[in-house]
């Protein structure tokens, strides 16, 4: 046997190698990336994964892909690969494992997260029932025949769950692997995993397990061909193993002085084991390579010498592909292998292939039809109409007057409807409307011989505005018919059509839409577009700017100023009483917009509180001199201390009560008196205790955000304030039950065992402080557009002998004497009037405030965040612990309620009058204050000067 | 040199010099707590001549700056409530190092009505101790 490997590179360091549809490869980063290649890993395309967690595990079901990793990441390509959406935040917790089985996905991993969907769609995810929060699952496997999966895992008490339906979970409950079970498969009904404690396992069901004869420590297995094949670690080292009778027994076929077998694959023809002969990091494992190959499961070809080795291995068609890298530590590396193996099988065997004939009555002939056709070849062919028209047509203007498109005025409408030219049947107007942030429209009436109405609608129209006899062509409308309309008297025949703006839009990709408009878009301020036009929609609003398609149904944005064409009209240029001028008024006007976030998340807290009490030994002791007369006090006992710190309620006792016993000894207490505490009494007796309690709760955080932005020059020129709010929430969702309750559910808190508070902001990614400052950057671009927006709601309208070159990527000075203006064109509107000769083009032209002054976008400085200004008291950390003395002169009566404490009394006869108390012990833990239980908000407010860009607009 | 002394957290990572109290000087008291023991788990701390550890505050200028009697001490905050003034701390005959053994000493510094000013007359201290 020979392996032989074709070594390639990564463009980073490798956290998942799969081969999906096609034979495209996907590679999942360390940090998060994605690429895919199409040609077998010599060229790699980056892919936006909008993560930058650890992949590890990748599944695929023929259409849909689905990537998993750390910290919940996880993502679904519906393309193959190329775009990469995030199915919701299922999970918090790492995932290692990503399966397709038996018409489910399923991604797992810690916490007991096990979550699948038939689908693999955003929002038809859902975690399992029945699962062991404690258990992080490694695999799952499925038995076609029974309908049964099988998912194992790590952990304490980690027995294999099963389930028939992929959502409701059995865990079983003895007899199978107990821990770290890496790998699970199934065929023939027969279930093998192999675990680091006891070993191999089998099981015919997924639900009864037992152990079998040989152990192997954390082994993967395969089937391979008709023998089970298992590789992990045998004490001293690395070892493979395989099984003739279904797992029953194993026989220990390579066994190595150290190292490690990770994993193993089956090809089919071959089985490639890979890990590392010694050393500890990744690195030092990577040079100390170990493959072992054989093509029958028992005989082996070891290979120490292809650095770096590999730790992760896959099948892959005839031969494998294998890289290296650490779930654990997240980190891998970027060289990984194609890898053949030749050779092998075994030698001197006699290979039997059992004959069976069957004579039967009569001799039968099976036919099987085959028909053939014969087709023509056909090209595919896209015809090319390249036009030229004469320069002169789009110019003109600036006071030449005129008809510069079609001079003398003799033009002609061109209408094509489905490919037919029926410009010679077009009756009475046609009119094509387009503006800013809307569709194109047109409208056309025409006398057709005959047709079916109902068969017009979405038929290709393309209308152009030309000179007499079709020279000089300029299109003004590219769309399909909408609405038809025919006049039962005439037989005429009205189209309304559009441009099917909203329907090419939304399907033109986001990483286009970013492209073209620029500017912010956050999901807390917009929420999930329904599709890209609504993420246009949502996106534009960050900036200065338009969206339209041009007359060829091309996307484009436009910007509010330094636009690509600029006009300069003069008084000769307009059509006579055609100019109008509409001022904003101060209801449209805003001189401030308020910008509110609100960012909600989870402060996951802890407290460490300590109970202490000592007394000196000279407390208990008696003193009897001719001056002193101090009887001894009885002891506090070890048993009331642990009866008194043995449960605390809300609380959780973190290591051991700390008990001070009283040595063994004999003091003198007086003129020859003496008292004596024995070595036996001793350990029952007690001066004094320390015991550390925490606990652990969750607390809502607010932070509130009010942003004024605030044209202040506008604002004084009003006389005061014109105003309005715009908000967005982001919520931080912290989902994982029992966490307060169970200190063994992650996440953990730092400063464990401590005595202070810990605290740990819940702010996953896409909810972290770096969404909520785009989110608030994004409301205060809207703020800031809309300032703009708001101030340029003025318009100068006029019409001009048609100009279909005119259109919203245009700059428009109008000089007059009435009026000077400058401004966007926002609106165009052509008329054709085939009847009445006439053919003119209005046009509507957005003006702002005036002064004629550019203003840049704002670049933001946000206030910082707000801070909780609340400090605990010292008595929030500590136990109410005091010492009371009865059966004294001096002694109270008891009082149960304000005498916490040791409650102990003076030794001796019972003098009557005096109080004497109950012998106990009692303690009382803090309380948590509101301040650190409820809900916290921390509001910041801030007001932001702008500018906002004025216009040319000087009346005479 | 001894490896027991006051700290600041009670994992004894960070060693205290001085204990910093800000008091206004409309009067009131300042709470808080500091933590004595000893990083080093195999240490023993007694007194000399076997009786019990305490914590005293002392008061290297008596005629001037703030009496010992502004400052309490106890082993739990609410002990605060009844400790006296000035008054030495028990913390038992011994005390094992380790921070699992560190002990949480509350304070309490009281002052009346008074003018900005810093006094660096007081300290806490653990006379005469033995390590072992």
């Amino acid at each position: 046997m020979a392996l032989s490997f074709v070594a390639r590179t990564a463009p980073v360091n490798i956290g998942v190698l799969a081969r999906v549809f096609g034979g495209r490869l996907i590679l999942g980063g360390t940090a998060g990336q994605i690429y895919t290649s199409d040609d077998d890993g010599v060229t790699w395309t980056a892919r936006t994964s909008g993560t930058t967690r650890y992949l590890a595990a990748v599944a695929y079901n023929g259409s849909t892909v689905v990537i998993a990793g750390k910290n919940g990441a996880c993502r679904v390509s519906v393309d193959n690969g190329v775009t990469w959406a995030a199915f919701g935040q299922v999970t918090f917790s790492h995932l290692r494992g990503a399966r397709y089985l038996g018409g489910r996905f399923f991604v797992f991993g810690a916490d007991g997260q096990l979550y699948t969907s038939v689908t693999g769609a955003a929002g038809t995810w859902a975690n399992g029932t029945g699962l062991y929060s404690a258990q992080e699952f490694y695999d799952v496997a499925f038995d076609a025949a029974a309908g049964r999966w099988v998912a194992v895992g790590s952990g304490t008490w980690s027995y294999p769950h099963y389930s028939d339906d992929g959502s409701a979970w059995v865990q079983t409950t003895s007899g199978g692997p107990e821990y770290a079970s890496t790998s699970v498969a199934n065929q023939g009904g027969t279930w093998i995993t192999g675990a680091s404690i006891n070993g191999m396992a089998r099981s015919t069901d997924g639900a009864a397990w037992t152990h079998s004869a040989s152990a192997f420590a954390t082994a993967p297995v395969t089937r391979h061909g008709t023998r089970w094949v298992a590789a992990g670690y045998e004490t001293p080292g690395a070892a493979i193993g395989h099984s003739d009778d279904d797992g029953v027994t194993w026989t220990q076929s390579v066994t190595r002085g150290d190292g490690k077998f990770i994993t193993l694959a089956s090809n089919g023809t071959h089985v490639l084991a890979v890990g590392y002969a010694s050393g500890s990091s990744l690195s030092a494992r990577a040079n100390a390579p170990l493959f072992a190959v054989s093509a029958d499961g028992v005989n082996w070809e070891i290979d120490e010498t292809t650095t770096p080795g590999c730790q992760q291995v896959i099948a892959d068609g005839d031969g494998f592909i294998g890289w290296t890298t650490s779930y654990s530590g997240e980190i891998g590396i970027a060289t990984w292998y194609r890898i053949t193996a030749s050779g092998g099988g075994a030698t001197g065997e006699t290979i039997t292939l059992p004959l069976e004939v069957s004579a039967v009555s009569t001799a039968q002939t099976l036919g099987l039809p085959l028909r053939v056709h014969a087709v023509t070849p056909v090209t595919l062919a896209l015809p090319l109409t390249v036009g030229v028209i004469d320069a002169a047509v789009t110019g003109g203007l600036d006071g030449a007057g005129g008809w510069a498109a079609a001079p003398n005025g003799r033009w002609q409408a061109v209408v094509v409807l489905d490919g037919v030219d029926v410009s010679a049947l077009i009756v009475g107007q046609v009119t094509v409307e387009c503006a800013a942030d809307a569709a194109r429209t047109a409208q056309f009436s025409y006398l057709p011989g005959a047709v079916q109405p109902l068969g017009l609608i979405g038929r290709p129209v393309r209308i152009a505005f030309a000179q007499a006899g079709g020279a000089n062509a300029q299109t003004i409308f590219s769309g399909v018919v909408d609405v038809p309309a025919v006049d039962l008297q005439t037989g005429v025949v009205s189209c309304a059509c559009h441009d099917q703006a909203q329907e090419i839009w939304a399907n033109t990709p986001r990483e286009a839409i970013d492209a073209l408009v620029g500017g912010r878009w956050s999901l807390a301020v917009s929420g999930e577009p329904e599709d890209s036009f609504d993420y246009l929609r949502e996106r534009i609003q960050s900036v200065g700017a338009s969206w339209a398609l041009d007359a060829l149904q091309r996307p484009r944005v436009l910007p509010w100023r330094d636009l690509p064409r600029a006009v300069t009209i003069r008084q000769a240029d307009v059509i006579d009483g055609s100019l109008a001028v509409e001022l904003p008024s101060r209801e449209q006007l805003r001189t401030r917009v308020a910008c509110r976030l609100q960012y909600r998340y989870t402060a996951l807290r802890r407290r460490g509180i300590v109970a202490q009490f000592e007394l000196p030994l000279s407390f208990f002791l008696p003193m009897i001199t001719p001056t002193t007369n101090k009887p001894a006090y009885t002891f506090l006992t070890t048993a009331m201390v642990e009866g008194a710190l043995g449960s605390v309620a809300g609380w959780e006792l973190e290591g051991d009560i700390v008990i001070h016993h009283p040595p063994a000894g004999t003091w003198e207490v007086g003129d020859d008196a003496f008292y004596t505490i024995s070595a036996r009494v001793a350990p029952d007796l007690a001066t004094g205790f320390s015991a550390r309690f925490s606990a652990r709760w969750e607390q809502t955080v607010t932070e509130d955000y009010t942003l004024a932005v605030v044209w202040a020059e506008l604002e004084s020129q009003l006389g005061g304030p014109v105003a309005e709010e715009i908000g967005a929430t982001l919520e931080a969702e912290f989902r994982q039950p029992g966490w307060a309750a169970d200190t063994s559910v992650a996440p953990v808190l730092p400063g464990a065992g401590s005595v202070g508070d810990g605290r740990l902001p819940w702010q996953p990614v896409g909810y972290d402080t770096g969404a909520r400052d785009e989110a608030l950057r994004t409301l205060l671009d809207r703020a800031w557009v809309r300032l703009w927006s708001a101030s340029r709601s003025g318009r100068v309208r006029l019409a001009l002998p048609c100009r279909p070159d005119l259109w919203i990527d245009t700059w428009a000075t109008v000089y007059t004497d009435r009026i000077q203006a400058a401004g966007q064109v926002v609106g165009v509107t052509h008329t054709l009037d085939t009847a009445g000769g006439k053919a003119t083009t209005e046009l509507a032209i957005a003006v702002g405030m005036p002064g004629n002054a550019a203003a840049a976008h704002p670049a933001w400085s946000l206030p910082a965040p707000p801070a909780d200004s609340y400090a605990p008291p010292a008595r929030a950390y500590s136990f109410e612990i005091g010492a009371f003395v009865g059966g004294l002169d001096t002694s109270p009566e008891f009082d149960d309620e304000a005498m916490t404490g040791f409650i102990t009394n003076a030794e001796g006869a019972e003098i009557e009058g005096y109080h004497y108390y109950p012998h106990k012990l009692t303690v009382r833990s803090p309380d948590l204050a509101a301040e650190d239980r409820d809900p916290l908000e921390l509001t910041a407010t801030a007001e932001i000067e702008v500018s906002i860009p004025t216009d040319l607009l000087e009346f005479a | 040199m001894a490896t027991f002394g006051f700290f600041a957290d009670s994992g004894l990572t960070v060693p205290l010099a001085t204990l910093p109290v800000s008091v206004s000087t409309a009067g009131g008291a300042t709470e808080g707590f500091v933590f004595f023991g000893s990083p080093s788990s195999g240490v023993t701390l007694t007194r000399e001549g076997g009786t019990d550890l305490t914590v005293e505050v002392v008061d290297a200028d008596a005629g001037s700056g703030i009496p010992a009697s502004a400052v309490k001490l106890a082993l739990s905050a609410p002990g605060l409530d009844s400790a006296t003034g000035g008054a030495a701390l028990v913390l038992g005959a011994s005390r094992a190092g380790g921070v699992a053994n560190a002990l949480a000493i509350f304070w309490r510094v009281t002052l009346g009505v008074g003018s900005p000013a810093t006094y660096t007359d007081l300290a806490l201290q653990v006379p005469a101790v033995l390590e072992a």
